[in-house]
């Protein structure tokens, strides 16, 4: 709602320096969420076209105005924006992304790889070049190879959480839940506050299955219930954990109980004044086991 | 020796010389930018300065990942022959880092962007002003700073009282005084004072030695016992 209300005071506005403000400030905030929608950026790129400022903000828009145009496959827009960069900064990594971007997008990415291969040769410490990298080989499918560039880009770049975000995915997609697991213990490391990378972490345990790991999955859990007690993903998988580990005859039989009481009570609790109340209940007489007697 | 300041002389003379001196310790800080061409960094410095990142980060909260984890990621810092923080890096010297041409270049322009305009004003300063008195100190201040306050005024003995400002003098006042103006500049404030190269070094060193007092400070060991607790108390 607030993207079209600031969308809004662009186009309602009259006054020409008020308007370029204005959309300036709306370009900034799509730039700041990293929002892609071009219906709402190509009616503002008149505004670009008749300004002549030379601020950051306006680069930027200039840049965001070129990925609309990619994404909507306006050429003759595409090809402005790039011509005014390239006039104003010359042949740089940001052109040559937006470039690759654009074959990207064609689903040529044989010309964006060499797009990116090329800019790389010149510019080596540039993060997105290899991300985009990255992107192209998950795009052709060929997540083994995109976890050999990822990790090798990170044994550089060793703090940059979206990549070891992007890792934790590739190889879940490919099933290694171990590597998975590494890479999602680096995330809370990266940024403990973020009680998802716990949840995470848990999942992955879980998916694991062996008794140590459903051990660390219940600790996770139990982690991110004290942190974040409405979460119903969170009590549903310390669910389906104490369910695992009670076939496990080393478990504390005591603890799995009370945990497993705990997870459903609040589960029910949540979902208490909800008509989805029936689905919970469904769902914690599914999990419930034969050693659990309630 | 009582003299009266004409009024024309401190509107001419000594606000002039003080705008001029603003000015030019004002202009500095965008002078130097103009110079400054930041080289892109190396791949090896950017993997420094993450190893560091992450050595850091992973000391502070490693608590939070289970100990084999932790311990992993400490034989991953630590190890001997191929530990991250204990990589050998070619011998850096400050000789060796200043003998950069870049680095020499970088020296030399700003040396000339600090001194070269002072010195044009406080030689056209001498040559306009000299001989003139502009102003008068509202309190006494001893003889030895007769040479500092009253430079380009040649009298004989001390016949002159020392309160009274000389044009060139004032001038120099006022480029030091204002230098404390440039604190206000974020640019010149992140102005490192050491070496970025040998820094690094010195914080390896530092964080080599902090690992080996870390160990695995479990902060979920006891959460299924805190939960339950908290519920029950609720």
């Amino acid at each position: 709602m607030e993207i079209l209300s600031r969308f809004r005071k662009c186009t309602l506005t009259t006054n020409t320096i008020e308007r370029i403000d204005r959309t300036l400030e709306f370009f900034s905030f799509l730039r700041f969420y990293s929002l892609r929608r071009p219906a709402l950026v190509l009616p503002l790129v008149p505004v670009l076209r008749d300004t002549q400022v030379d601020t950051i903000e306006y680069w930027q828009a200039v840049e965001l105005a070129a990925f609309a145009a990619a994404d909507v496959s306006n050429y003759s827009l595409f090809n402005w924006c790039c011509d005014k960069i390239k006039k104003r900064f010359g042949d740089n990594w940001r052109l040559n992304r937006l470039v690759g971007l654009f074959h990207e997008i064609r689903l040529d990415y044989k010309a964006a790889a060499a797009v990116y291969e090329r800019s790389l040769a010149k510019h080596p410490s540039c993060p997105e070049l290899y991300k985009r990298q990255v992107a192209i080989l998950k795009s052709l499918n060929a997540y083994e190879q995109a976890a050999v560039v990822l990790c090798d880009y990170l044994k550089t770049f060793m703090v940059d959480e979206e990549s070891w975000c992007e890792l934790v995915y590739i190889y879940l997609h490919l099933r290694k839940y171990e590597e998975a697991a590494f890479a999602a213990s680096e995330l809370i490391i990266l940024n403990p506050s973020n009680w998802f990378y716990f949840l995470l972490f848990a999942e992955i345990h879980y998916n694991i299955g062996s008794y140590e790991s459903l051990v660390t999955a219940r600790k996770y859990c139990c982690y991110v219930c004290k942190i974040q007690r409405s979460c119903p993903r969170v009590l549903y998988d310390l669910l389906l954990v104490c369910k695992a580990l009670a076939t496990f005859s080393q478990a504390s039989k005591n603890m799995n109980e009370r945990l497993y009481l705990f997870a459903s009570k609040h589960l029910r609790q949540l979902y208490k004044n909800s008509c989805f109340l029936f689905a919970v209940e469904e769902l914690v007489a599914c999990s419930s086991s034969k050693k659990f007697k309630h | 020796m009582e003299l009266v300041l004409s009024g024309q002389i401190l509107i001419g003379v000594l606000f002039s010389i003080t705008l001029l001196s603003f000015i030019t310790v004002a202009m500095r800080a965008p002078l130097l930018s103009l110079f400054q061409t930041q080289p892109a960094p190396s791949l090896s410095s950017i993997r420094m300065a993450h190893i560091l990142k992450r050595s850091v980060v992973t000391r502070t909260n490693g608590g939070f990942v289970p100990k084999d984890s932790f311990l992993c990621r400490k034989h991953l810092f630590m190890n001997e022959s191929r530990g991250l923080l204990q990589q050998d890096k070619e011998p850096s010297n400050k000789l060796t880092f200043m003998m950069k041409p870049h680095i020499i270049r970088k020296k030399v322009l700003e040396n000339i962007a600090n001194v070269g305009p002072q010195m044009a004003l406080g030689a056209w300063i001498r040559m306009m002003f000299s001989g003139y008195i502009v102003c008068v100190l509202p309190f006494w201040v001893p003889e030895r700073f007769r040479s500092m306050l009253q430079s380009g005024v040649e009298m004989v003995g001390d016949a002159l009282d020392i309160r009274y400002v000389s044009g060139l003098s004032w001038y120099i006042l006022n480029i030091f005084g204002l230098q404390s103006l440039l604190v206000l500049d974020e640019q010149v404030q992140n102005e490192s004072p050491l070496i970025p190269d040998m820094q690094l070094e010195m914080l390896m060193k530092q964080e080599r030695e902090l690992w080996k007092g870390t160990d695995h400070d479990g902060k979920l060991e006891n959460i299924e016992e805190e939960l339950l607790r908290e519920e029950e108390s609720n």
